[in-house]
């Protein structure tokens, strides 16, 4: 039996919902607990506000107000729609608790001593990462940490890389990335990487929302493979890429023009 | 924003600054930028500067000197063999922008006084990652510049004009923190509808 905990950023994350009920379904996997962070704290909030600015206010809107409202019916599948088609009724993490008797850790920062000494104690063989901000090396060190990166690396490590590779017209580098995080950013060892086609995207939200399922389904199938000892993991070097950082609001509305415009010639190609 | 363009370029040449001039070379290499906005050139002098002699070695962000910044774009410039330094300034620049960019102003000021001491070295910096930018076309650069740009004890857009009157060196670096990002951003605007 294999020993998954997994880390989530708030109770409302349908990425850490689906997750974990897509990897309790396996027999040989037996998930110890879910540590998440409370959403409700004012250290975090102001340090996230103070990098992202207004977008953490949408984010906060979206996920913890509008919560499934927020997706709206789309010609592509959301993650709303892979949960339906999945029977993952669950929308809240402590739920998992009421129903499948799965411990729900909450804390203020993923790196908080009651965090590290329950790890230690439940000696996990991986944690599944689903977001929630850094990870010191003292949890780091204690086991593996697998993380889907939306982005390919080596190429594109860091915040806001799908907007990167867009505005550098690099669609080569769209897609995802499962790795395993070590004390850097992004650039531990590489478990997997999938190019995604967004050509028929016309919005970052679009495609941010159409990758969500598809981040369900490569981070459980690698976890798995990983722990069976089907996938290796392969290093990766610094001078094969860079390190991004969150995108001015003046480059963001380029890349959405660079969206709308290769939308626009592939319809016209098409007709 | 054009506007704006001719109004700050109006007053350079209305008024006796001579920005040539200085060692700092606030408005050097500009004319690629300035033949883009359409602007009338101005006096022109061969690029004659030597490299300072400084020494480049462990790049961080508070071992920045004005000298170090005219030689680092100088190196730009004049296409230098040695402008691998040039790429490791850039990344360690960008690096404490973005990294520090919450509490920039008490991080700078904790270092660098007074302000506008520390003004102009972090308007000569952005001015050194602009060139960077279009140099390897690595758009990090602009990115940094851009937020560095929102802060207003660094940038004052509202009052550029009034502010150029002054003529001091931190006017004209804002200056030349306008043309160059606008016209970065232009040519990105170009590409964009060359897609189209």
């Amino acid at each position: 039996m294999k020993k998954i905990i997994i880390f989530s950023p708030n109770p409302f994350s349908l990425y850490s919902i689906c997750v974990t009920a897509l990897l309790r379904r396996n027999s040989n996997v037996e998930i110890q607990a879910i540590v998440v962070r409370k959403l409700l704290n004012i250290s975090r909030f102001f340090s996230e506000f103070r990098r992202d600015g207004n977008r953490l206010i949408k984010k906060i809107w979206a996920k913890a107000i509008l919560k499934e409202r927020a997706y709206s019916p789309k010609n592509y599948e959301t993650i709303i729609d892979y949960m339906n088609k999945e029977n993952i009724s669950i929308r809240k993490l402590g739920h998992f608790f009421k129903q499948h008797d799965i411990p729900v850790i909450e804390c203020l920062d993923l790196n908080d001593s009651h965090v590290l000494d329950f790890l230690k104690k439940a000696n996990p063989h991986i944690i599944v990462f689903t977001g929630g901000g850094l990870i010191r090396s003292n949890i780091l060190n204690l086991t593996d940490v697998l993380n889907c990166h939306i982005g390919i690396l080596p190429g594109y490590r860091g915040m806001d890389v799908l907007e990167w590779a867009i505005l550098d017209q690099r669609f080569d580098n769209v897609g995802l990335t499962v790795h395993l995080m070590d004390k850097g950013v992004d650039t531990g060892n590489i478990l997997k990487t999938k190019q995604i086609d967004i050509t028929p995207y016309e919005t970052v939200a679009d495609i941010r929302n159409m990758f969500e399922p598809i981040m369900c389904r490569e981070i459980v199938s690698t976890c798995l493979e990983y722990l069976d000892g089907k996938r290796k993991p392969y290093s990766q070097r610094m001078v094969d890429g860079k390190q991004y950082f969150k995108m001015h609001p003046r480059l963001f509305s380029l890349v959405e023009q660079k969206l709308s415009v290769t939308q626009f010639l592939k319809k016209n190609d098409t007709s | 924003m054009n506007r704006l363009i001719q109004d700050c370029w109006q007053i350079i040449h209305q008024s006796n600054i001579k920005p040539q001039h200085s060692l700092y070379l606030p408005l050097e290499n500009l004319k690629t930028i300035i033949e883009h906005f359409h602007l009338q050139p101005l006096p022109s002098r061969p690029m004659d500067h030597k490299l300072p002699i400084v020494s480049l070695e462990k790049p961080a962000f508070f071992q920045l000197s004005h000298e170090k910044l005219a030689c680092l774009r100088l190196m730009i410039y004049q296409s230098h063999p040695h402008s691998s330094q040039v790429y490791e300034w850039a990344e360690k620049l960008i690096r404490f922008i973005e990294i520090n960019y919450a509490i920039f102003k008490k991080r700078i000021l904790g270092q660098w006084k007074p302000v506008h001491h520390a003004q102009l070295l972090c308007l000569h910096a952005s001015s050194f990652l602009l060139d960077y930018t279009i140099l390897n076309r690595d758009l990090r650069g602009l990115n940094s510049v851009l937020k560095l740009m929102d802060l207003k004890w660094i940038y004052q857009k509202k009052d550029l004009c009034s502010v150029l009157e002054t003529g001091t060196h931190s006017a004209l670096f804002q200056l030349r923190l306008l043309l160059v990002s606008e016209y970065i951003i232009d040519c990105m605007h170009f590409d964009v509808r060359g897609l189209s």
